[in-house]
């Protein structure tokens, strides 16, 4: 059995990590209120994007490159974005992100396709580096609160890459690992194939007989008719990479919510084990002492009955 | 007040936050090919805007200004939307004609 003074110090070393671990959940627990609220700000304007975006599509040719790119030969190089943490303390959050970004790696290479990897998030970057894999492009410091200017700079950084022909070092599709926050207890890793972007109206199937017919219907269907200023495509060309940048910025959010969810849940379950190590070990520490104090009562009885005996 | 004049829903919105909406008689967008006016029951149109001023001409009586940077706005079923990249916040300028429909708008108030 260890000493009380083992015990006393374990004691007070897992009392200063609880104190840590309850201030960490604390401030998550302020600042998810704060990512949701960002989050519900930049919706309306991604609303728009989309709303715009559909009625282009109704009446635009669909063949911007970013809908399907046209090259020459098909080319292997394929970008793939991880958007994990700055910090640790997050529970599980990036070490899921980089599991599924390893097995979406693996499954890209045996589909032929070359990845090249763009990391956000300081942890996510530690890993691959100590790794030595090759990195194209890293983003870190906004993991928690991600601006505009982040999803920006990102935005085009990927976009330019994508726009680039395969012979000079461009990529032909982009996908983006990220973690949906669906609610406080629960949070999902997924993902995004945001390159190519596929249009999400209706799916029309083109060898059907009717095909004609249905592309009419959705004509008709999407919106009023609108007059473009200057025109149709040049408003999806300079509508696109718009709608890139918010939905990359919506996917940096709704991240940035997971971790702080993911952080408060990691930390509220860290305050409660220190504090039933704690419990156990005050329990512990408890019954040494008494095992102490019994044994030094033990002792001067024992001594004073050898004394006594000796006097008769 | 002229009540029976026709007016239309405004929503401006930039990258990171909805910055104003509400009710209006006309708009003027900094629009690609110049300045454009569009007022309620305007044919569906969606420009492209470049950076300039957005001028609202509010039913309160105010006109309401932003500075914005590059963007878009769409205009259909009265129900106007301009999405911007990034806008200052709404400024009230009290000149020219909505000088006068505050002032009759104090009118009223008496």
């Amino acid at each position: 059995m260890a000493s009380q003074l083992a015990y006393k110090s374990r004691i007070a070393s897992t009392k200063s990590l609880a104190k840590i671990f309850n201030a960490q959940e604390m401030i998550a627990s302020s600042h998810i209120a704060k990512a949701r609220d960002v989050a519900l700000e930049a919706k309306p304007y991604s609303d728009a994007i989309s709303d715009a975006l559909a009625a282009l599509v109704a009446h635009a040719k669909l063949d911007h490159p970013i809908f399907k790119k046209h090259e020459n030969k098909p080319n292997p190089h394929v970008a793939v974005l991880a958007l994990t943490s700055d910090r640790g303390m997050a529970g599980a959050y990036t070490s899921s992100v980089l599991r599924e970004t390893e097995t979406l790696l693996k499954r890209l290479d045996d589909e032929g396709k070359i990845p090249e990897l763009y990391v956000y998030g300081r942890r996510g970057i530690t890993y691959y580096k100590y790794r030595n894999r090759d990195i194209k492009a890293t983003w870190e410091g906004h993991t928690d609160e991600p601006g505009v200017e982040i999803a920006e700079e990102i935005s085009k950084t990927l976009l330019d890459a994508y726009m680039k022909p395969g012979e000079q070092g461009g990529v032909s599709e982009l996908y983006i690992v990220y973690t949906e926050f669906i609610n406080m207890v629960s949070q999902k890793v997924r993902i995004l194939r945001m390159l190519p972007v596929q249009v999400v109206t209706k799916e029309i199937d083109p060898n059907a007989a009717d095909a004609e017919e249905q592309i009419e219907e959705a004509r008709d269907l999407t919106a009023p008719l609108y007059s473009f200023e200057p025109s149709a495509d040049e408003v999806l060309d300079k509508i696109l990479p718009k709608y890139v940048q918010s939905r990359i910025h919506e996917c940096l959010l709704t991240a940035a919510a997971s971790e702080t969810a993911s952080r408060q849940n990691a930390m509220h379950t860290a305050t409660d084990n220190a504090n039933n190590l704690i419990d156990d070990l005050t329990r512990k520490y408890n019954a040494t002492r008494q095992a102490s104090i019994t044994q030094e009562l033990t002792e001067i009885i024992a001594s004073a009955d050898a004394l006594n005996t000796s006097e008769e | 007040m002229a009540a029976d004049k026709p007016t239309m829903k405004v929503t401006i919105v930039a990258a990171d936050r909805p910055v104003w909406n509400g009710t209006a008689y006309s708009v003027v967008i900094p629009a690609s090919a110049g300045q454009m006016g569009i007022m309620p029951d305007h044919e569906p149109v969606l420009t492209l805007i470049n950076q300039g001023t957005v001028r609202v001409e509010s039913t309160s009586g105010h006109a309401h200004l932003f500075t914005v940077s590059d963007g878009f706005a769409a205009f259909d079923s009265n129900s106007m939307t301009v999405a911007v990249s990034d806008s200052s916040d709404d400024e009230i300028d009290n000149t020219g004609a909505a000088a006068g429909a505050g002032a009759s708008d104090a009118a009223q108030a008496e």
